[in-house]
């Protein structure tokens, strides 16, 4: 156990410093969710719109910034393994794949993490939503489908990075399968931003997390195979 | 001992090794030759078990490869499987690591390597600065340190200047002449064939079509082999 945590780390700790040396993925990142989040305010007009709709409208707005801005976050994370033969080096190892693959989905929840909390500053300010009153019920959610996110993200990029058409195959081969976190995402920030409370959005925290424990463990079953040339 | 038993490896629908039987004992150092496309590094990826057979076994003392075995390899690929945006210490940290170095013999094995290595001054500069023979230097350091008994080592001199090849040669050396431990090298070069290794073996088209301790051949008669197999010199 000490050595698939020490393998975890490492991953963890390697990623993250290439990360801060370069900053390419998390700024494209930020950047890129940013972007989106202000051409949707542009388009909804401020607030985005009025009434109930207005926050469906920013729960919506808001977790299609963040999965568009990983899609693009993760390829050029996977591009350094790609360059550096990472996943070769990572086979040729004797680590365990699942602690290779854990240290690589906390690595990218980490940098989905920043980009997230620049995502809900943004949208109070635009959209004038009340993120603060329910901060803690927010954070949670979010933290519940960033998992899922970087759960199936980290395994979609490691299986289309080896391929031609990484660019185009990745969100095809990630978007269908993050239905159910996109649906529960949006549905329980839209309940904490109508001020809801803790019962308007359990069952949806419930199903993200039960999503989250069936990926990690099925991805990490896999992930030796995907790591293979 | 390792042994290759009946491994083919097929890359769609060419076979890029065919029925491919070898086995090199501890303490024997095996070097490849063979032209471009003969499966010189199909061949010892499989033996390092980064690629799977398409039919036949990879065994490692008698058991087929696995995690366990693959403490015991190192391999240095054309690849040099260096982060280019870490320094050459920061990598071999991380890959020591995986390899399950204890931490705390980590700073010592690093720093013993580096001596060998003369890659000391160099070792928090960051890969993408250093030039390809320094590159190829801590690209073998990340390969042996693990001490491993099996050395699988992709063309170890290629694109080297001479003094950089010698260095690197003289560390193979050392290797070969470590009792059990296992060095299979490929190369183009027959004389360095003949100065560093025990037994030759020549791949054309996937399959061994020769091989001969260095006692009972020459250089002209491996060339002769590598001749009429490949249809070209070395």
């Amino acid at each position: 156990m000490k050595r698939f945590f020490s393998v975890l780390l490492a991953v963890v700790e390697k990623d993250l410093r290439l990360e801060w040396r370069t900053k390419e993925s998390l700024l494209v990142m930020v950047v890129f969710a940013l972007l989106v989040l202000t051409l949707f305010s542009f388009a909804f007009g401020p607030g985005g719109g009025s009434g109930e709709n207005a926050r469906a409208v920013q729960a919506g707005v808001l977790w299609i910034s963040f999965l568009f801005a990983c899609v693009i976050g993760l390829s050029r994370t996977m591009g350094v393994e790609r360059e550096s033969s990472g996943f070769s080096a990572m086979y040729a190892s004797p680590s365990d794949p699942s602690a290779l693959y854990l240290g690589k989905v906390v690595s990218v929840a980490v940098l989905m993490g920043i980009m997230e909390l620049a995502g809900f500053a943004v949208l109070a300010v635009l959209y004038q939503a009340d993120v603060w009153k329910s901060t803690g019920a927010l954070a949670l959610v979010a933290v519940s489908a960033t998992i899922g996110i970087a759960a199936s993200g980290t395994l979609f990029s490691a299986m289309s990075t080896r391929t031609r058409t990484r660019e185009v195959l990745l969100p095809v081969l990630m978007f269908p399968a993050l239905v159910p976190v996109l649906i529960a995402a949006v549905k329980a920030t839209e309940a904490h931003l109508g001020g809801g409370g803790w019962a308007d959005s359990r069952d949806w925290i419930r199903l993200m997390l039960v999503y989250d424990v069936v990926f990690l463990v099925a991805a990490s079953m896999v992930f030796e195979y995907i790591l293979e040339e | 001992m390792l042994e290759a038993l009946g491994v083919s490896r097929r890359y769609g629908w060419r076979w890029a090794l065919k029925d491919l039987n070898l086995a090199v004992s501890p303490g024997e150092t095996l070097a490849l030759l063979g032209k471009n496309g003969s499966g010189k590094t199909t061949l010892l990826k499989t033996l390092a078990g980064l690629l799977r057979p398409t039919e036949g076994v990879v065994r490692v003392s008698g058991q087929p490869i696995s995690r366990e075995a693959k403490e015991r390899i190192g391999l240095l690929s054309h690849e040099p499987m260096l982060y280019a945006g870490l320094t050459i210490r920061e990598n071999l940290n991380y890959f020591a690591k995986l390899f399950g170095v204890e931490s705390g013999e980590i700073p010592g094995r690093v720093d013993l390597l580096a001596k060998t290595l003369a890659i000391s001054e160099r070792l928090d500069e960051p890969v993408r600065v250093l030039s390809q023979g320094l590159r190829q230097r801590a690209a073998l350091a990340r390969a042996l340190l693990h001490e491993p008994d099996i050395v699988l080592l992709d063309e170890p001199f290629s694109g080297l200047d001479p003094e950089a090849a010698g260095r690197l040669e003289s560390v193979v050396r050392a290797l070969c002449e470590r009792r059990e431990c296992i060095v299979v090298f490929t190369t183009h070069d027959v004389s360095k064939a003949f100065e560093i290794a025990q037994r030759i073996a020549v791949l054309a088209g996937g399959r061994l079509v020769y091989v001969e301790d260095i006692e009972n051949t020459s250089e002209v008669e491996v060339l002769a082999a590598f001749d009429e197999f490949t249809g070209s010199s070395a």
